[in-house]
């Protein structure tokens, strides 16, 4: 990088090393590693093709001061997912609250912060998928790592319900940062349903979101993954998820977007064994001066893997939204079938969206394909709709319900498609 | 029912209606025939509210109401039904769930009361087998992958359903084959049976419709203006000779 930002971040993590390398704590290593990392390397400005889009500097430059309040259940009763049944695990400001959480006592799952006693197998596992060196968010999240939920499912286990992973931004009066570590280990045909969740209660500062996610699925597991962004507008996101799939395993994660200030999110997957399936569902619903990026990278590496991407983003007011969508795909892996469309529905004249693939194919016998759109709603749609009595602001809301359900359909989670649903009711009815 | 007065109307800024009269009574059958381009599915648009045409001028009132002054969902509270030439197809939106949004729309402007999911779906079948249609249609996105005929024999499901007082039918026959045609008209016959005082404004450019659907009255649009009107002896003369015809005879 030639450019840097002045960071306040990096007297933090620089006054942080020194504290790390005097620790026994089993993360110590890794987050010295990963602060000696961020010490060498800078912020993204949008000189670099990746960051074009997306200019962070307003969280580069801000000073935020970890935050260890609590709350109560009361104040976390109106991010409550309707009809959801699940086991839950909150973390408020990036701390595991237990008095918030449920335990999960089933046979061959192990839910554990990782602040706490957690299991030899999680922790050799840690950082493995997302290095600290890939990036300076990612060095960041590591060297700054306070906590965190570490997920293990044992061979031929499934949970019986979803785990819903709530991280909770708490803000007061001074801007809060918060950077949440997940891990997910799903053992031979383990089966799994998580939901992490980013809501924010509390005031209005300025805050910042900076979790990393790994999942790791080991021959035939399957992992339906969730990543809902509800924070409020005062709260920047700088997500990645980072997976990797052995043989005839299965992941799908799916985010909505549908909070936050700045958003980027990062998702990298690697089909690295023969017969894997990996679905990427992404909804956005933008609003005010909202900006949403989404960077996907999917790398086919073995033969006869299936992907499919599927991101819609519906825009409103002077909100923006992003896509890039890089698809690789290795000589080795031949019969690839990878299928990508992003398409954007803009409500208003200010909002924009930039979208970009990029197929990078070394194999000769694939199947990519790709598309993108951008439209606003369509006229005569509304016309007929109205010629038959539905008043315009239904019409509209029935024409952005048909374009989110594209996407929506392919959530297995009913509960969460109600919540986009009933967002994108909320966002309309708000015009 | 319908009285139109001296209707005119452009679409960006072309003259298209130029000064249209015409009377519909309550149960009575007006066919509008006219060769391409003279105005007969403008005029369809504009009754029905379409936003791309400029009334420039006349008027148009709708049981007792300034039609021109009302919204397109408004005028469809009132009782208007079109059935488009073009229906248009929409992707994810269930038949069923946008015929019952409409149906509860109109409910509600009426100042009645909601229907709910039993009772739609046995008006649904009743007027299915009414018009003599495949009621599974109801559960297909609207019009998504019909074929020609089906989106114009879903427009007359969708008439029977929403059970307007007046219809205006733009060009329902174009594209269809006998069988077709004959549902078609099927419905319509149906439809003023079950109510005698339901009136129709059937748009076309062929005389064949009118075999199954006998108009009351035939007018003859030419130039953006009704230059012949008579009874249904004058779509079969119009067949015989030709829309040149009227056009040589009217100088138009």
């Amino acid at each position: 990088m030639t450019t840097t930002i002045d960071s306040p971040f990096h007297a933090r993590v620089a006054g942080l090393a020194e504290q790390l390398r005097g620790s026994d704590d089993w993360r110590a290593a890794l987050r010295l590693r990963a602060a000696e990392a961020f010490e060498k390397t800078a912020f993204p400005t949008t000189k670099l093709e990746d960051w074009k889009y997306t200019n962070v500097s307003s969280i580069a430059k801000a000073t935020f001061e970890a935050d260890d309040r609590a709350i109560d259940d009361e104040a976390l009763e109106p991010t409550a997912i309707p009809d959801l049944d699940a086991h839950r695990i909150v973390f408020v400001n990036g701390t595991y609250a237990p008095e918030l959480s449920t335990s999960v006592g089933q046979a061959g799952i192990t839910v554990a912060s990782l602040a706490g006693a957690v299991e030899a197998d999680l922790q050799s596992n840690l950082g493995t998928q997302a290095p600290p060196e890939q990036t300076p968010f990612v060095a960041l999240n590591t060297a700054l790592m306070n906590d965190g939920v570490a997920v293990h499912v044992a061979k031929d286990t499934k949970l019986d319900k979803p785990l819903h992973v709530v991280f909770v931004s708490a803000v007061g009066s001074t801007g809060v940062d918060s950077h949440p570590r997940a891990l997910y280990v799903l053992d031979a045909g383990a089966n799994a349903t998580v939901i992490e969740d980013y809501v924010s209660v509390g005031g209005t500062a300025p805050s910042f979101t900076n979790p990393v996610s790994e999942a790791i699925l080991a021959d035939n597991a399957f992992l339906d993954h969730y990543r809902l962004l509800r924070e409020g507008a005062n709260v920047s996101h700088v997500s990645y998820l980072q997976g990797h799939l052995a043989r005839g395993s299965n992941f799908t994660t799916n985010v909505l977007c549908a909070g936050g200030a700045l958003v980027r999110n990062n998702v990298e997957v690697v089909l690295d064994d023969e017969s894997c399936e990996c679905t990427l569902n992404g909804l956005t619903i933008g609003h005010g001066t909202q900006h949403v990026d989404n960077q996907t990278r999917i790398v086919h590496a073995k033969p006869h893997c299936e992907s499919y991407e599927r991101y819609r983003a519906i825009l409103d007011d002077e909100s923006e939204g992003v896509f890039n969508g890089k698809i690789y795909v290795a000589k080795d892996a031949q019969k690839t079938d990878a299928e990508q469309a992003n398409d954007a529905l803009l409500l208003s004249r200010k909002a924009t969206m930039n979208s970009k693939p990029e197929l990078e194919i070394y194999a000769d016998d694939v199947k990519c394909t790709h598309g993108a759109t951008v439209g606003d709603l369509d006229e005569s749609s509304r016309f007929y709709m109205r010629a038959r009595g539905i008043d315009r602001q239904e019409a509209d809301v029935m024409l952005t319900m048909a374009f989110a359900g594209e996407v929506l359909e392919h959530f297995a989670c009913e509960p969460i498609r109600e919540l986009a649903a009933a967002a994108i009711r909320t966002r309309l009815s708000d015009r | 029912m319908l009285e139109i007065k001296n209707l005119q109307a452009s679409v960006e800024g072309a003259e298209i209606l130029r000064g249209i009269d015409l009377t519909v009574n309550p149960g009575e059958i007006h066919a509008i025939m006219g060769p391409n381009g003279s105005g007969k599915s403008t005029l369809a648009q504009v009754l029905a509210g379409h936003e791309a045409y400029d009334v420039t001028g006349g008027t148009a009132t709708f049981r007792g109401e300034d039609l021109l002054d009302m919204e397109a969902e408004a005028r469809a509270h009132a009782g208007l039904f079109l059935a488009f030439q073009y229906p248009v197809e929409i992707a994810g939106v269930a038949n069923s769930y946008f015929l019952k949004a409409a149906l509860n729309s109109t409910r509600k402007a009426r100042g009645e009361k909601e229907i709910d999911a039993v009772e739609f779906l046995k008006l649904v079948k009743e007027k299915a087998k009414l018009v003599n249609i495949d009621e599974k249609m109801i559960n297909r996105s609207v019009n998504a992958g019909f074929s020609g005929g089906e989106k114009k024999r879903n427009e007359i499901f969708q008439m029977a359903v929403l059970e307007p007082k007046l219809a205006i039918l733009d060009e329902t026959d174009s594209g269809l084959d006998i069988d077709a045609l004959q549902v078609v008209a099927n419905g319509v016959n149906k439809l003023k049976a079950e109510d005698p005082e339901r009136s129709f404004i059937v748009v076309t450019h062929y005389q064949r419709l009118l075999n199954y659907i006998v108009p009351d009255y035939v007018h003859v649009l030419s130039g953006g203006r009704i230059v012949k009107s008579g009874g249904k002896e004058l779509a079969l003369e119009l067949e015989d000779k030709g829309y040149s015809w009227i056009e040589e005879t009217v100088g138009a």
